[in-house]
């Protein structure tokens, strides 16, 4: 209730109600001039009677706004665009950003990936599922290695994990598809990325080792 | 203004310009840019640019994939391929793995 009628009080004197914290610090001031040398240096207080007050408002909105509207207009004209024209021109990317999964071979062609399953354990959304067996070598690999990118949060945290460098992010992130079971990505796919991207993967895998 | 930098395979033009329109381009940086190819007409897409072109294009390196020694080539990499979704060739996932539970087929009664 107190509060309340605080506000009301407020209100009742028109000019505190327009400025209420520049008065209060010009009322402090205006009583003590230039005596033991003490100067007022901050900005003046505008008149506040209606008169004044009117015409500085009709000034700011008819006259000096338009001005400052037409100033800022030209001013754009001669900024950078902060746009891009995307499908003919990309914006910069950094060789740790992390897009569309994908799976790495050794130069031999032999699949990197080796089941130990580290980046399903640590994957928080649990967008990985695999399944391994003894390939007929004897040589323990994957038999499905599902991410459903639809879970996935992009954390990178499987390609932190990964101990041979399998499973990466890779650079692309123009895999966007019109239906939810196209983004169920299986080792096929996974692999094929791989095999597509390799190029980009391993100058990004280079340009990034010093911090590895 | 522009100077061609390449080529890919798919006959796509990369270039950089200093044209982005106007007295603008005359003052400001260069920009690297894609003309795609004829054939491709309305249907043009980023997806369209191969993965060596892709770090020049992103200003990840100065180095185009012609003159870039580091770049890896192995026999077993593929063709680059547009983002196929929405087309006969999209991608359809399917287990890799033989099912867990398989069915009891009754035995033929001669």
């Amino acid at each position: 209730m107190t509060s309340v009628s605080k506000i009301f009080s407020l209100s009742k004197t028109g000019a505190r109600f327009v400025r209420p914290c520049v008065q209060t610090i010009t009322q402090r001031h205006i009583g003590s001039p230039a005596k033991d040398g003490y100067i007022y240096v901050n900005d003046k207080e505008p008149s506040m009677d209606m008169n004044a007050l009117t015409d500085r408002a009709a000034q700011t909105i008819f006259f000096t706004e338009l001005i400052r509207g037409f100033g800022v207009t030209l001013a754009h004209i001669f900024k950078e665009p902060a746009t891009i024209n995307y499908p003919f021109e990309k914006g910069p990317l950094s060789p740790r950003f992390r897009g569309e999964h994908a799976l790495r071979r050794y130069p031999s062609g032999e699949e990197r990936c080796i089941a130990c399953k580290l980046c399903e354990a640590i994957c928080p959304a649990q967008a990985i599922t695999i399944e391994a067996e003894e390939r007929a070598d004897g040589s323990r690999r994957t038999t499905r290695y599902d991410i459903d990118m639809t879970k996935c949060i992009y954390c990178g945290f499987c390609q932190e994990a990964c101990p041979v460098d399998a499973i990466v992010e890779g650079p692309n992130f123009e895999f966007s598809t019109e239906t939810h079971e196209e983004l169920l990505y299986n080792k096929e796919k996974l692999l094929n990325n791989g095999d597509k991207w390799e190029s980009e993967i391993a100058a990004n895998i280079h340009a990034d080792h010093l911090y590895r | 203004m522009a100077s061609y930098f390449g080529i890919d395979r798919f006959f796509t033009f990369l270039k950089t310009v200093k044209d982005a329109g106007g007295i603008k381009g005359a003052l400001y940086k260069l920009y690297r840019w894609i003309e795609y190819a004829p054939y491709y007409g309305l249907e043009y897409d980023a997806s369209q640019v191969p993965a060596e072109w892709y770090g020049w294009l992103h200003y990840k390196t100065d180095l185009t994939p012609d003159k870039d020694p580091s770049r890896p080539c192995y026999k077993w990499m593929l063709e680059h391929t547009e983002n196929l979704s929405g087309t006969p060739g999209q991608f359809m996932p399917y287990s890799t793995t033989r099912p867990k539970i398989e069915p009891w087929i009754p035995p033929k009664k001669c």
